[in-house]
Parts: structure tokens; sequence; C-alpha cells
């Protein structure tokens, strides 16, 4: 009996192997390997030539940004015609996985750039498009031509169009009357712009859904009768700074407003501070009634809330365990499905959703500065990680509208007495991608604009 | 002095008395419970805030240097394989000791899984040996088969090649081309790559490769394709990269003639 169920056994090994598979396993994550080719020139001036030159320099520099994902490298070729005639197969052989290829020529007082990109391994032309380029907006051309390709590659819109707005002290004269104005500038740290001049101080912020407003909130002076004299009283207004308009309105004037509001997802509404109970909660107004709705209720502070697109849940910041914790709940009712998704950590700070909801980075103290880490929404501890060493005081992070990268604040001591703080901007798994601000005095709350579909 | 017990407005009054003082005494009491109640909930609060604090520290390092160590630790092995001579292909350093922990591998766990069969059948056999002399030894019954399990199961417990002896593939125990086939997979995977997007697919794709006696590939084909011509390319392309360990005569003989099917991933 035993030596039939051994043949049995060696019976099904041997018709088993004959159609063995040998399980090679999960592959591993690898860089495209892309080629952005200079563009033909066709009956170019030597200007028209320069602009053609800086145009690719944009889109090369663009999809650095990305170095997670691609590997930009010079094309082994240079000089061939590779718009007019695109030799796929020798791309092929030397590895390549993405290769964009121009052809440039004017057209009128301005340039027309027209844009292919080929998926080498599959021998497929994946986008071809051409484009009016001015050389007086060069760069907003650049990006949008970046990010269609972007767009056909992955499938999925790129953070090139994107802005980020910040707070700087740079116009600051009197050392003790710092003065923060509100800037915006492009995703890559070009073409900053001063918003507002209202020689006060701005703080922390927030772009609406449909990037046509910013709220934050101002120092403002209020004139008040007292005693039959008019006294100057400060107080913290939230203000809504019109994008298109360029207009500024004010949301809320009521003494006791603190700043750290945030628009909802639907931006008809908006999440704040309130201290007026004693302690701090987070209210929810509606921005046409003005009407208001407790969120939190707790009698500890609950602070800077961070709510993901859907609106179904909202991140913020308490002390009610004692020492500064993150939370989510369900913004719909008074502290629904309350969760603490921190427990360590000496101080924790500016917790903020990624765009799909499913992450959370945050700051958090350690020794002696702010490094950054991300965890998951659902608090799971083993999830944790961290995302900057070494490089000063890292703080005020936010997710790009893609989800990749994050921009943060870093503080660094120049001197003794003497501080930088910059805006960087990094992958979500903390590779520092570059610095954006430099010498533009203490910058602070980077936020950056949605990018519409 | 009043005569206090023969008094009737005394007794009507000391009932009054009685039933207004049992009546506080009994707001008192329903006025403390509910206070107590909601002292209570608050104080629930306060504990399960305090009880969850503190259960892991603030990690370490960085996700980057946490990359750079794995880095390290799967290119150890690597260099000691170019070390070797190529003619005495190890299968033991073939493998790296390191496995990503996104490494399922399920020829390995089907390895394991035939391991289990053979060495069940062996402990069995052993079993039956034990069998007979059970009833003389009651003290230590299952000495040796015990330890047969204990090393079946810590065996399992492994990713790592094991040797020659314990490596058994399904051609049977200890065949050398079972042996060899499980190295395929270590020496294909530095090269088996997928941008982001494929990745998140969770496409399969098999190929049937044929080699020639020193190891070189001779051919190449999909015999199963995933569906997205991209995914296919680039497991081909892994394969025409890999530099095989050059099997034995008749390993080779068989790979020439009849080759075997890889699975990306299974």
């Amino acid at each position: 009996m035993k030596k039939l169920i051994a043949l049995l056994f060696i019976i099904s090994f041997s018709a088993y192997a004959q159609d063995a598979v040998i399980a090679v396993g999960k592959a591993e994550q690898d860089k495209d390997k892309l080629v952005i080719d200079d563009p033909e020139m066709k009956g170019l001036s030597a200007e028209q030539k320069a602009t053609a030159t800086e145009l690719t320099e944009i889109l090369r520099n663009d999809f650095a940004f990305y170095r997670h994902k691609f590997e930009t490298i010079d094309y082994f070729d240079k000089g061939k015609n590779s718009y007019s005639s695109p030799e796929l197969p020798k791309w092929k052989e030397n590895g390549l996985t993405y290769f964009i290829a121009s052809e440039v020529s004017p057209k009128g007082p301005s340039l027309e750039a027209k844009y292919k990109a080929y998926s080498v391994l599959t021998g497929r032309e994946i986008f071809s498009a051409s484009f009016k380029v001015n050389n007086d907006i060069l760069r907003n051309s650049a990006h949008s031509i970046a990010d269609s390709i972007y767009r056909a590659m992955t499938g999925k819109p790129s953070i090139f169009t994107s802005k980020i707005i910040f707070v700087s002290d740079r116009t600051t004269v009197n050392k003790h009357e710092i003065l923060k104005e509100l800037y915006i500038m492009d995703f890559d740290g070009r073409r900053v712009e001063k918003l507002t001049n209202f020689n006060s101080v701005v703080i922390s912020p927030s772009v609406s859904p449909d990037n046509s407003k910013i709220m934050f909130s101002l120092i403002s002076n209020h004139k008040e009768m007292s005693r039959n004299r008019v006294r100057t009283i400060k107080n913290i207004d939230l203000k809504m700074f019109d994008l298109h308009s360029k207009k500024i309105s004010t949301v809320s004037s009521k003494p006791g407003i603190n700043s750290g509001a945030i628009f909802s997802s639907r931006g008809d509404s908006i999440y704040l501070t309130l201290s007026f109970g004693g302690n701090a909660d987070i209210y929810e107004m509606d921005l046409g009634s003005e009407k208001m709705k407790k969120v939190t209720t707790h009698y500890g502070d609950d602070v800077d809330p961070s709510v993901t697109r859907d609106g179904n849940l909202m991140a913020f910041l308490s002390n009610r365990p004692g020492r500064a914790h993150i939370y989510t709940m369900d913004p719909s009712a008074p502290e629904k499905d309350l969760k603490r998704i921190s427990f360590v950590g000496q101080f924790n700070a500016t917790p903020r959703f990624s765009p799909d909801g499913k992450d959370i980075v945050f700051s958090s103290w350690v020794d002696n500065g702010f490094d950054l880490y991300r965890i998951d929404a659902q608090g799971n501890q083993n999830n944790m990680y961290r995302l900057t060493k070494n490089n000063g005081s890292n703080e005020e992070p936010a997710f790009s509208p893609d989800g990749e990268f994050i921009v943060f604040t870093s503080k660094k001591m120049v001197t003794k007495n003497k501080a930088s703080q910059d805006v960087f901007i990094m992958n979500r798994e903390g590779e520092i991608i570059g610095q954006l601000t430099n010498n533009f005095g203490r910058c602070f709350s980077p936020q950056w604009t949605n990018v519409l579909k | 002095m009043v005569d206090v017990e023969n008094n009737p407005s005394f007794t009507k009054k000391f009932l009054i008395t009685f039933a207004a003082h049992a009546g506080l005494l009994l707001l008192a009491a329903t006025v403390g419970k509910v206070v107590g109640t909601i002292w209570k909930t608050n104080d629930i609060e306060i504990i399960r805030s305090a009880v969850r604090v503190d259960v892991v520290g603030m990690p370490k390092y960085t996700v980057q240097e946490l990359k750079e160590m794995e880095k390290n630790a799967v290119q150890m092995p690597k260099e000691a394989d170019a070390v070797k001579s190529p003619d005495k292909v190890d299968q033991k350093t073939e493998t790296p000791d390191v496995i990503n922990k996104n490494d399922l591998v399920v020829q390995e766990a089907a390895k394991e899984k035939e391991k289990k069969k053979t060495n069940f059948l062996s402990s069995l056999s052993d079993y039956a040996k034990k069998d007979v002399k059970k009833d003389t030894q009651k003290g230590k019954v299952t000495g040796e088969s015990s330890e047969n399990i204990k090393a079946l199961v810590l065996e399992g417990n492994r990713l790592s090649q094991g040797n020659a002896l314990t490596g058994d593939y399904a051609d049977g125990p200890g065949s050398e081309f079972g042996n060899y086939v499980q190295t395929l997979p270590g020496a294909i995977r530095p090269f088996w790559r997928l941008p982001d997007y494929l990745l998140k697919k969770e496409l399969r794709c098999r190929i049937r490769i044929y080699l020639n006696s020193n190891g070189s590939l001779m051919k190449s084909e999909v015999v199963e394709s995933s569906g997205e011509p991209e995914f296919d390319e680039r497991a081909l392309r892994a394969v025409k990269q890999t530099n095989f360990p050059k099997p034995s005569e008749a390993v080779g003989q068989r790979l020439t003639s009849s080759g075997i099917i890889l699975g990306f991933p299974l």
C-alpha cells in the first residue's frame, strides 16, 4: 500500500512537471527611460531658436520633478531628425520607454510647436498635437504641453500647471513690526507674484476647490469707541481674495477669530477654529448664510482642520489627550466617528490629507526641530513613515494635487542668530526634489492649488 | 416639659418632617446618581485616552534611508556570486538571503508544499516504524518524527534556498532539474521591472524559454499573453537580459528540447 501511495505521488509529480510554471515573482518598479529630444527647427531666426530651445528645457525640467518615475536621458543620436523620421526599433534596442519628438516652425508673429510622444516598447504613437507658442507666455505654454504629454503617458494629470501660494515676510522693514504678505508662484518656484499689499500680517492661506479664491487670516485694526475715545484694537479677520477680479473681501471680522480656516470639499462652506467659547473648537460656516455649525465639542482645544476631497473625513489637531495629537472624524456631525491617529511624538502639528484621502502628512517635534511624517488615514501605526531628517526644521507640509509630492517649509540656521526659512518640495517618499524659494525672506504656509480636470 | 409622646400635634409634625426629610434624601440620591453617571462617562473618556498613549515610538529612519539599507542588503549576495567562477554555480548563493518583504514567490511556496508532501511521506514512514516500538517505549513517543516536524516547520518559515537535499522540486526528490530551475527566478528578478502603471494592473503572462547547453537563451516565446503588449514585452526583455547559470548536461538537454515555462509573476 505504501509503495502504491509513493508511486501515485511520483506519477502526479511527473505529470505536474510537464507543465510546471516557474514563478518569477512580482516585478520591481522601474523608472521609465525618457528622451525629450531637441526640436527640429524649420526656418527659425536666432531669437526664435533660443525660444524653441528654452521651451525644450522647461519640458525637461518639468519631467525631472517626477524623477521617481522617469529617468530623463540624453538622446544618443543627437542631431537626427527624430520628429520627421522616428526610429522606434533603434530606440527600443537602446532600452528607451518613451520618446518625445518635436518640430518648431514660425507661424505669424509666434511659433508653432508640434509634439509627438511614443511608447517605444509597444511602438505606438501615444500623443500628437500642435501648440501655438508665444515668447511672453512661454512658461505657460511649456507647462501645458508637458502636462498634455504626461497625461497621455500616465493617464493622470500632472503638477505642471499647478501653482503654490505662500506667505513671506520679505517686505518687513522694521524688525519689530514684521509684515507678511501673500505670494503665488509656479510649482517649480518660478514667476513669483505678490498678491496682497496690506502692510500687515497674512496668516495661513487656503485655496478654494475651484482655484478661484484664496482665503486667509489677516491681523487688522478695528476702531472702537470706548469712553468717548476712538481706540484701535488688533483683530484677526478672515479675508477672501478673488484670483480673477483681484478683489479682497471680508468673510468675517468677529472678535476672537483665529487662523486656520480651510474650504470644505464643495467650496460653499469653510471650516475654521473659533475660540470665543473659552477653548478652541472647529466650526463649519456656510459662506452664503454665514451660519455656524459646531463640529468639535470637546473641552480640549481642537485646531488645524484638513478635509478629504470627498468631504467625508476631517483630520485635526487636539490637545484632549494632554499633548497635541492628530484625530480624524466625520465632519457631518459633532464628534462623529472620532478616531485618534497619532499616539507618540512630543508635539504633532499640521495634519494634511493626501488628495485621495488615504494618507496624512504631519510634522512632529523631534530632538530640537520639526520633521515630517506620513501615516495612513486609518492610523495604522505600522504605516507611519519618516520623510525628513537632517534638513533643518521642517514644517507646514501640503500634498500636491496629484498626491506625488509634498511642499513644506524648512528652517535652517545660517549664522548663530540668523535662520533662513524656505519652501521645499519632495516626493511622497521623502526624496527632496528641490528648493523653490531662495533669499525671499522667511516663507510660511505653502499651499498647492488644485489641478482642474 | 411637654409630654412628647402624647402630643398629637407633635406626632403630626414629626411625620411631616420625616416625610420631608425622606423626600429630600431621595432627591439628593437621584440627583447624585444622575450627576454620577455624567461624571462617570467623562471618567471613561479620560481613561481611554490615557491608556492608549505611547504604544510605539516615532520612526527613526526615513523612507530614503530604509530603501538604501534594503538595497545594500540585497546587493551583498550578488557580489559574492561574482567572485565565484561561472562553472561552479552554487545554488545556495543564487538566491539572496535577504528577500524583499514584497517578494511573494509562489514557486517557493509550491516548493514548500512539495517538500511537505515528500517530507510528510518520510515522516509518515518514520511514524510507521515508530509505531512498532511505540508499545515498548511509551515514555518518548515521537522522538525523531517530532524533530522532523520541527525541522519542517522551521524550513517552512524560511524563504531562502535551503540545501540540495531538502530543496526538492516537483520533479522528484533532489532532482537536478528541479534544483536548477529554482535558481531561475533569482537570476531573472534583477531585470524584471515594470513601470508604476503596469505594476498596479496586476497582470500575468507566461513565457516558455529554451536554453542552450551553455545556459544561453536559445528561444523565448509568450505562451500566455497578459493582454497588455508592453507587459509581455517587459517580461521578454527581462528574460533576454538574464545571464542564466550553466546547466548540467542532462538538465541542459531537457531545457533545449522542451524548455521551461516562466510565470510573470506567477
